[in-house]
């Protein structure tokens, strides 16, 4: 864990990772690490509200591999909003957990040649559903294509899109449980594939309480 | 610990200022307001109109809000639609748990049904039937449901006249329901939920349904599977008994020989003395003559030597033959069988009369007696069969009707399918 003040506002910043941004909790400024330096390139809004029983520090396991939830992202189209959140894996790598209608999907970033045909942001945006995409040798079809922004965001995150920024998001499924998601970020295409999991094999330690609600595997 | 952070939130229609309640917040992406039904965009902190008024409408079986264990777990009641097919309306009520996720419950003229959606639908093999979980699904029905209304939270915009292609695939109590919209294909696995659970659950009284839903378990399957352990230990204990007996009864051929019919008056034969070892015993007579056209009765008594005690009984028999216009005909038998029940040990002498057509016409008819001492009985085990088969026959014939009621509502009919 690293301390750091925030240039924006100088409240106490802390990294729990190697991400290179964070969200100043105190003045909601969006933060960039640049070698030991820190600096505000703008600011984002508050998550809103939400009944999700995940919350920042919440730890869990995924495929025998401890996590901790470090960050989220919410994010929002023209029809929905979703979370998504950050994952540090006990042996420092992340992972993205999604949070979208009620189903949970862990999708970890590929590298870009995985990805046939390859894309460009600009031929992504093309994309419709039933499209074909092998990621890393496995067939996955196009289910959505959207233009998304961050509506909020908090924790420490992978990455930070410019404020306002729009970008395209196109959803891909795959065989069995297998999910991917290709997400135009600036003149590149990321590509993260991973799957469904669900809510109780990753047995969450430290979530939030829910009025009137008890997780699954606790007596009401 | 921090105190449970509160799980619904209220907020103020933008259309009519009512207050409406969000209770699958951050999930959910819209919200019909209860009170003036606007449809609203909850999906950000600014919440915005997508549609105004619904004009149709019809009462909500499960009110939005309420609370239900279904399936060992607890849902919240967050949505209603309803869903229409060439004038017939059903509902959807969309349940939440924020540690689960949604779920489904359908209400069909009084059938409910518990919905999850399929997420590996690698597994699910589709061709003449479809093949999902070890189960074979038959294809049922087709159609295009469009939205009638809608109230509540949704994952997702719907809206008032959305329609999807629909298809769904029976194996009781399951069904699966496949919807197509442009590009995407749903899965849905619902599972017949009987309407008490309905009750229990949410505390209130329901409907009772009308008529066979196309996934209701057959009651009498179900009946028959509950009297199949009974049926087996009723059926093995009457062939245990009847098993015994026959191997206990000695059926021991006691001499006797023949009775002669010729132009005399009718004589008294007696047959003995006849031994009969066993305590209480099923004795069976029998008497055989090659008749021609003739006809033979014969009083009998078996009487006991000792006590003079004596059983009666008659047997009699005839035969006749001949040719018309149809060809040859015959009538009657040539031997006949009398059953003494109940004669205790001792012995007994076996008086015969016998009279027949040979008094008259003066053919001698010539009689062959049989007696077998202590022969097994049988009638009470072909009763006790009966009687053990009549209520799963009864259940077999109940089961077959239901499913013709249950296919006569299919556009796949059995007769038409294969």
């Amino acid at each position: 864990m690293s301390s750091h003040s925030c240039p924006a506002c100088g409240a106490s910043v802390e990294f729990r990772s190697a991400a290179p941004h964070a969200v100043c909790s105190y003045c909601r400024s969006m933060l960039l690490r640049r070698d030991a330096k820190l600096e505000s390139i703008g600011r984002v809004a508050e998550v809103p509200d939400d009944i999700s029983p995940l919350q920042l520090d919440v730890a869990g396991i995924f495929d025998g591999r401890r996590f901790k939830l470090i960050g989220r992202a919410r994010k929002v189209w023209e029809q929905g909003s979703w979370s998504e959140w950050c994952a540090l894996f006990s042996d420092e790598r992340f992972g993205w957990l999604s949070e979208a209608q009620g189903e949970l999907v862990m999708t970890f970033e590929q590298p870009r040649d995985s990805l046939t045909p390859r894309v460009t942001p600009r031929t992504l945006r093309d994309a419709s559903p039933g499209d074909a995409f092998v990621v890393d040798n496995r067939r996955f079809q196009v289910s959505d294509v959207k233009e998304v922004e961050w509506l909020g965001a908090e924790g420490e995150l992978l990455s930070a899109p410019k404020p306002g920024a729009r970008m395209t998001s196109v959803d891909l499924r795959g065989p069995g449980l297998e999910f991917a998601t290709l997400e135009a970020n600036g003149d590149e295409v990321s590509v993260f594939a991973g799957r469904y999991v669900e809510f109780s094999e990753c047995r969450f330690q430290g979530l939030r309480r829910l009025d009137g609600w008890s997780p699954p595997d606790v007596d009401s | 610990m921090n105190a449970p952070v509160p799980t619904a939130k209220i907020v103020a229609c933008p259309s009519c200022g009512a207050s409406i309640k969000l209770r699958a917040l951050g999930q959910s992406v819209m919200v019909a307001c209860a009170s003036c039904r606007t449809q609203l965009d909850v999906s950000r902190p600014d919440i915005r109109i997508i549609n105004a008024y619904q004009k149709e409408w019809t009462k909500l079986v499960l009110p939005l809000g309420a609370r239900g264990v279904i399936k060992g777990q607890k849902y919240e009641v967050v949505g209603a639609m309803a869903r229409t097919v060439s004038g017939y309306q059903w509902h959807e009520y969309l349940l939440f748990n924020p540690y689960i996720g949604f779920r489904w419950l359908t209400y069909d003229a009084g059938h409910w049904n518990f919905g999850e959606m399929v997420k590996d639908t690698s597994k699910v093999v589709v061709s003449e039937v479809v093949l999902h979980a070890g189960r074979v699904y038959r294809k049922f029905q087709a159609g295009s449901p469009t939205v009638s209304w809608v109230l509540g939270e949704f994952y997702w915009r719907v809206a008032v006249g959305d329609q999807v292609l629909s298809r769904d695939y029976v194996s009781p109590p399951y069904m699966l329901s496949l919807e197509k919209t442009k590009g995407e294909h749903t899965w849905t696995l619902l599972e017949y939920i009987d309407r008490a659970d309905i009750e229990k659950a949410f505390g209130k009284d329901t409907d009772r349904p009308s008529t066979v839903s196309p996934n209701q378990p057959n009651p009498h399957s179900q009946r028959l599977r509950a009297i199949l352990p009974v049926l087996l230990v009723a059926l093995l204990v009457a062939v245990l008994i009847q098993a015994v007996t026959v191997a206990r009864s000695k059926a021991s051929p006691m001499p006797i020989g023949t009775y002669s019919i010729d132009g005399r008056k009718p004589e008294q034969q007696v047959y003995g003395p006849l031994t009969f070892t066993a305590p209480i015993s099923l004795n069976e007579f029998t008497a055989y003559a090659a008749l021609d056209n003739d006809w033979v009765e014969l009083d009998c008594a078996l009487v006991n030597a000792k006590t003079g005690e004596s059983r009666n009984f008659t047997s009699a028999f005839s035969f006749y033959s001949g040719r018309d216009s149809d060809g040859r005909w015959t009538e009657g038998d040539n031997d006949d069988t009398s059953l003494i029940a109940e004669v205790p040990a001792g012995t007994y002498n076996l008086v015969v009369e016998g009279a027949g057509g040979g008094n008259s016409n003066g053919r001698a008819t010539l009689v062959h007696l049989g007696l077998l001492h202590d022969v097994a009985p049988w009638r009470n085990f072909w009763l006790s069969l009966l009687a053990i088969f009549t209520y799963p026959a009864l259940l077999l014939w109940r089961r077959s009707r239901f499913e013709a009621e249950r296919w006569s509502e299919s556009d796949y009919a059995p007769s038409s399918d294969d």
